[in-house]
Order: structure tokens, then C-alpha cells, then sequence
């Protein structure tokens, strides 16, 4: 099969043994890879009731066929599992060298099930693998954990590894590679943690089999000049992510103090730009990849001396540690992110976490004696740092946020669920529903809960993007990006075209609609290396029938309209700014959802009919 | 006059920040705005090929409108233009 390793590593951990498995044909011809191959294996293995946090959980890493291809983009991989935080889909990708390490190693998917009796860590080598004792390395820093590893396997491995976070069983601890690459949500590092899996290891030499070289090569090159030469890609070279912040808060919708605000009169302290001109290091990039949107920052001394081990700050990380929590200091924050690296939990959850508990005491709602004694004021980089730290190792007031937003929240009650910015208990990402009004449908849709990632972004339709041939055809051109218009329509194709690009894997800076490669060139490179047709059609197939299945998985774990919600605040006006007039109400929501699950074809309920999985093939 | 302020990569493809322009409709402002900056930039403005303007997003008086929707609304001194860059995820 050419573009696949071919094979599956299958894991028992309980019993310690490893075991190879071929890849199916149905396996690759109707999920692909990545997103989609995890998805057919959880649901098909993963009982519904099962403990996120016990032995009949499985951990999944996978990576998909554009692995190994060089194509700008394509060097991702996903962790998937049945998400400690959500009680559902669980999954979290990342870029670097993991994914394409892990296919020359031997395989397209590891799969992982039961519980060590003592820490351990698997080494995959050249279509082999072994387990290895852990002891010594539980407990340790995710760069110092790496750095052992390597020593101990081979100095160009890669490793995916967890920290004190997914140790403790932090329900939104990650997994990170490269020291900076985290897998960051739905908690997929605690279900590492709870298995006694301290990381995985991967080297191999082997390189990808492909139908048509020559084809690939040119398609390849083609899209790296696209690459260089769109604006977007150059803003994310020229200032990162970050660099979306000013643009973001001028048009009102860049969140601060927990998403009551979406102005910040110092937002020129902490945007990319203003990284660019001060702590920034170096720009690092992904194999292959022209954007180099990653970040290192270098702070050698002072009270936020970090480790340039483990990157900079994104976009994400400035709005969660940074304005949801009034830190105006890029030091501060370039600390904070060091510290959620280091420990191995999400910066989106962590950040907004706080801020909840911020807000909780501004309120009166928690007092010095419900936090520890620490003062829970706006923008104290002392208390963040803190309670980063007693997060990841479940400590004091930190073991309460280790729970996720709308666990917190409803043990506390006396109205905080409210302002608990989460969707299925996955925290919100820094951008605004009230100004990205279709962005917040995707929250509430998304099978991982709130994310920024699998929908898209109203202000690419409002800029006038379009595709036809995978059903953005103009009556979604120009329109705004405060309207429900047509957004249930829009969202549901949006979310598609993720699942499908999560599963080649496909970065989204590189590709269509946040970058330039449209679906049709990506099909194209498919099937120059798998010598298989593909068009973008059956990539908005594959799609439909992936994010199907992920939705069936919740489904059968008890999920319904009932959880496609936004919290309340999302219903109250933004006290200043370009997106103070625009507010999503329960009826704008319920509009929305009604639209999006008739273009489903799913019940007023949410739930996908007997018929449209039959036309998916999802009957089993 | 009109004070224009730009945002995002915008910034750095038009080679400016920010400037004052004289009135007229938001179309006109576009037009004299393409003709002060090199002559490069002016592909980041308006796409040569149909001489239509690229979709970035306005604010206008901290009013959030749409390209469609503002193009030929008169603009009075003292007005505040915010020209921003096209922006999704982070």
C-alpha cells in the first residue's frame, strides 16, 4: 500500500506485550488516516460507559498518508482517546517530527490499551517495539524526559511524552514532542498517565513508497511557492500566530478578563509584532514547511527567565495566560507558557481556567479561604504562575481546575457556570463568538467541545473566500461575520474539510482556507502517492463520514442537542468595541443548530439518521 | 479629513500605519489609498486582474460593516477608518 507503512502497533500494557497488525484496505480507503483511522478504531473498540481513566480505554497516536511526503504541512500526527474531560471523542494533533519518525519507524497507528503496573515507555524501532522501564523518568519535566529518552533509544528519535500533568491525571494535560509541540486538548496526556505510560519513542529510516514520484515532487513545489507567497503565510513567518492579535482586538473581538471584554487598551504590549521586535529568538519550522510560524523566545534572566526548550507563546496562550487573566507583560507570559510546557497541560484550558477563578473571587464567590490564601486578582503573574503549577500536580484550588470549566463551575455553583467559558467541559479557545458568530456554532458542534479549529473562521467567509467545488460557492461570499446566515450550512462543510485534513494530516496554515492549497491539489497529491483516485469530493465524503462517526461516538456515550450549548455570557453585550452590538442568544444558537443538523442530515435532536449513515457506510 | 489606521500583515505590505485622507466615499478612500503606496502593494488592495478590492475587513467609527456594505458610504472629517488585514485562527 503505497503512502502507509502498512501496519498497526497494538499495545497491551496490562499484559506487556506488543503485537503488529496490518492496515486494512477499508481501513484506508474509507477513513485515510490520522483523525478518521483513530476515529473507526475507538468507536469499533472503546465500549460505550468505559472509564476514560482505565484499562479499557485506548490511547491512539496515528498520522496519516502525506506523512513522510515533504509537502509544507504535512508532518502532523493525532492522539486520540475517549477524553477524560469531555466524557467523549477525545483527540489532539500537533506538527513536528513525530508523525513522519513514526511511519519510517513502521507504522501508520499505535494503539494502546490496559494499565502498567509500573511506568513505562515504548520504543518503536524499524517495525519493532519494546517496552522499557519508566521508574526513574515519572516525575521528571517533559525536556528532561525527552532528553533521557534519547539518550536511551537514539539521538534522532522523536518522542511523545507527558509531564507531573499527565501524571496526575490533569484532565487537560497534553502530549508533547520537540518540547514545544503539544497535542494539548481533550486531556489525551492524562489517559497516558493513567495507563503508566510516561512516552513513546519512534526512529526508523524507512522512507515513503510513492505511486508517482514525479507528479508528488512537482505538486510539492508548486505548493511551497504558494506557500511563500501567500499574505497569510507571510504574516505567520513575519510575527507568528500572534501576529493575528492586533486585528483581532480592533475589531473588538480579542478576549480579556475572561471573555467580558474583547478590547484591550495594552494589547500593543503582548502582540506578535511587539515579540518580534523583543524576546523573539528564532523562528522554527516544520519539515519541509516555508510558514515557520513557531516561535522561540529567549529570556535569560530576571523573575521570567525561561527555558527556550519549550518554544514561545502563541496566539492562544497571550489570550488564555495573558488578557483572559489581565497579564499585559510578554515575559509573564512567555513564563507562563514555559511552565505549561514544562508540566505538560493545555495553556487554552489552563488560561481559562483561571480566569474563571479570577472572576469567581472578583465576585465574592470564592474567597481567600476557598483559594489557599492567594489574592485572585486581575493580571497577578504571581497567583497565574501558582496556580499553574498546583494545576498540573492537583494541588489546592488546583485540583478542583484540574476538572475542567463545567465540572468546576457546577461544583461551585451560585450562578459561576455562566461565565465558565466551556463547551462539554473543553474550555473556550481566545476567539469571540459574539464577533465570529458561526465560530461559536462550531464550539457548540464540535465533538471535542469548544474548538477554534475544526469549524471556521467567520471572518474568512466575511473576507470572501470561496471554494465551489466543495460547496463554499458564492452565497457564502462577503458575509458577515456577526450573521447566522447560511452559517449552519457553512459550518457543517467546514468541519467536514477538517476531518478530511485531519486525517491526510494537513496543517491549516498551509492549507485551504487559512491558507492557499486548495482540497482539489491535496487530492491530487494523494493519489500521486497511493496510485488511488481521489478528488475533492471524496475528500468532503471521507470528511462527513469521519466527523460522523467521532459524533456517533458521543451519541452513543449519551450526547445530544442538549450538549451543543454556548454559556450565557455569550448572550451579553460587550461593553465596548467593533463587535459590542453582536450577542448569540439561546434562539440565534437554536437557529443555527436547526439549520445545521437539517444540512446534517441528522434529527431535531442532533442525532444522525438510520438513513445518513447508511449513505456514509456507518451502519455498523 | 479621515484618519486611516491599518492592522496586520497589511502593515507591513503597504509600507504604512496609518495616515489622514480627505473625504468622500469609502470607495474613494480605497482608490487614493492604492494610489500612496507603492506600486507593488497595491496587489494587497485591489486584485489587478478586476480591479475588485481584496477582502480584508473595516471598522468605520469603531462600527464593524462589511466590504459590500460600506463601499459607498460618505464618509465626514473626523471619521475613523480601520483597514484590517483578513484573519482567521491562531
Amino acid at each position: 500500500m503505497k503512502g502507509y507503512a502498512g501496519n498497526i502497533l497494538r499495545v497491551d500494557l496490562t499484559a506487556g506485550t506488543t503485537e503488529v497488525q496490518p492496515l486494512s484496505k477499508e481501513q484506508v480507503r474509507d477513513y485515510v488516516g490520522g483523525r478518521g483511522l483513530a476515529a473507526r478504531i475507538l468507536y469499533d473498540e472503546v465500549a460505550p460507559g468505559t472509564d476514560p481513566l482505565g484499562p479499557d480505554n485506548l490511547f491512539i497516536l496515528a498520522t496519516g498518508p502525506l506523512a513522510g511526503s515533504r509537502i509544507a504541512g504535512s508532518t502532523r500526527h493525532i492522539t486520540a482517546c475517549k477524553s477524560p474531560l469531555t466524557g467523549g471523542w477525545g483527540e489532539a494533533n500537533a506538527a513536528g517530527r513525530f508523525g513522519p519518525m513514526m511511519k519510517a519507524a513502521g507504522f501508520d497507528a499505535i494503539v494502546v490499551k490496559g494499565q502498567s503496573e509500573k511506568p513505562v515507555y515504548l520504543y518503536v524501532t524499524e517495525g519493532r517495539a519494546e517496552l522499557r522501564d519508566a521508574s526513574a523518568l515519572w516525575g521528571q519535566f517533559i525536556a528532561d524526559a525527552r532528553e533521557t529518552i534519547l539518550q536511551q533509544t537514539h539521538s534522532q528519535a522523536e518522542v511523545a511524552v507527558i509531564g507531573p500533568a499527565g501524571e496526575e491525571q490533569c484532565k487537560f494535560a497534553c502530549v508533547i514532542s520537540e518540547n514545544n509541540r503539544a497535542a494539548g486538548r481533550s486531556g489525551t496526556g492524562a489517559v497516558m498517565g493513567s495507563k503508566g505510560l510516561k512516552a513513546v519513542a519512534v526512529f526508523g529510516e524507512e522512507k515513503l513508497r510513492v505511486h508517482d514520484p514525479e507528479r508528488l515532487a512537482q505538486l510539492r513545489k508548486e505548493i511551497t511557492q504558494m506557500c511563500k507567497e501567500h499574505p497569510a503565510c507571510q504574516g505567520f513567518r513575519q510575527n507568528g500566530t500572534a501576529g493575528g492579535i492586533g486585528p483581532h482586538n480592533a475589531m473588538g473581538m480579542y478576549p480579556a478578563y475572561n471573555f467580558k471584554d474583547g478590547v484591550s487598551d495594552e494589547i500593543d504590549k503582548v502582540t506578535g509584532e511587539t515579540m518580534t521586535s523583543t524576546i523573539l529568538s528564532r523562528r522554527d519550522s516544520c519539515q519541509g514547511c516555508p510558514v515557520a510560524c513557531r516561535r522561540v523566545v529567549t529570556i535569560a534572566d530576571g523573575p521570567f527567565a525561561v527555558d527556550s526548550r519549550y518554544g514561545g507563546p502563541e496566539f492562544e496562550t497571550i489570550g488564555s495566560l495573558g488578557t483572559c487573566v489581565g497579564i499585559y507583560d510578554l515575559k509573564a507570559i512567555a513564563k507562563t507558557n514555559e511552565l505549561c510546557n514544562k508540566f505538560g497541560v493545555d495553556t487554552i484550558n489552563t488560561g481559562l481556567a483561571i480566569a474563571w477563578a479570577m472572576e469567581c473571587f472578583e465576585r465574592g464567590i470564592f474567597t481567600k479561604e476557598d483559594t489557599g490564601g492567594l489574592e485572585l486578582t486581575w493580571g497577578n503573574v504571581d497567583v497565574v504562575l501558582k496556580l499553574i503549577e498546583d494545576i498540573s500536580f492537583r494541588r489546592g484550588l488546583g485540583a478542583l481546575l484540574a476538572e475542567g470549566l463545567k465540572a468546576a463551575s457546577e461544583k461551585v455553583g451560585q450562578g459561576s457556570e455562566d461565565f465558565a467559558l466551556q463547551v462539554k467541559n473543553q474550555a473556550f479557545p481566545v476567539h469571540m463568538p459574539r464577533g465570529k458568530v458561526g465560530q461559536g456554532l462550531s464550539f457548540a458542534t464540535s465533538n471535542r467541545g469548544a474548538c477554534h479549529t475544526q469549524g471556521m473562521h467567520d471572518t474568512n467567509l466575511e473576507a470572501g473566500k470561496t471554494m465551489p467545488d466543495i460547496g463554499f460557492t458564492d452565497k457564502f461570499k462577503g458575509l458577515s461575520r456577526t450573521s447566522t446566515e447560511h452559517k449552519g450550512e457553512a459550518i457543517a462543510l467546514a468541519q467536514d474539510l477538517r476531518a478530511i485534513q485531519d486525517s491526510l494530516i494537513i496543517c491549516r496554515f498551509t492549507s485551504w482556507d487559512y491558507g492557499p492549497t486548495p482540497p482539489a491539489m491535496l487530492a491530487e497529491a494523494l493519489t500521486a502517492i497511493t496510485g488511488e483516485e481521489f478528488t475533492s469530493k471524496d475528500f468532503m465524503e471521507i470528511g462527513a463520514r469521519v466527523f460522523n462517526l467521532c459524533r456517533m461516538f458521543n451519541v452513543r456515550e449519551g450526547f445530544d442537542r442538549q450538549q451543543d450549548s454556548l454559556p450565557a455570557r455569550m448572550a451579553e453585550k460587550l461593553p465596548r468595541g467593533a463587535t459590542s452590538d453582536s450577542v448569540i442568544t439561546q434562539q440565534d444558537l437554536d437557529r443555527m443548530l436547526d439549520e445545521y443538523y437539517q444540512f446534517r442530515g441528522w434529527s431535531s435532536r442532533g442525532i444522525p439518521t438510520p438513513q445518513r449513515l447508511a449513505q456514509l457506510g456507518l451502519t455498523r | 479629513m479621515v484618519t486611516v489606521k491599518i492592522f496586520g500583515y497589511l502593515t507591513a505590505a503597504m509600507g504604512m500605519r496609518d495616515c489622514t485622507m480627505s473625504c468622500g466615499t469609502v470607495r474613494d478612500l480605497l482608490e487614493e489609498l492604492g494610489e500612496k503606496i507603492p506600486s507593488e502593494a497595491r496587489v494587497h488592495l485591489q486584485d489587478p486582474k478586476n480591479g475588485q478590492f481584496r477582502g480584508f475587513h473595516l471598522v468605520i467609527n469603531e462600527k464593524s460593516l462589511t466590504l459590500a456594505a460600506a463601499l459607498d458610504r460618505e464618509l465626514v472629517p473626523g471619521d475613523v477608518v480601520w483597514i484590517i488585514s483578513p484573519v482567521a485562527g491562531g
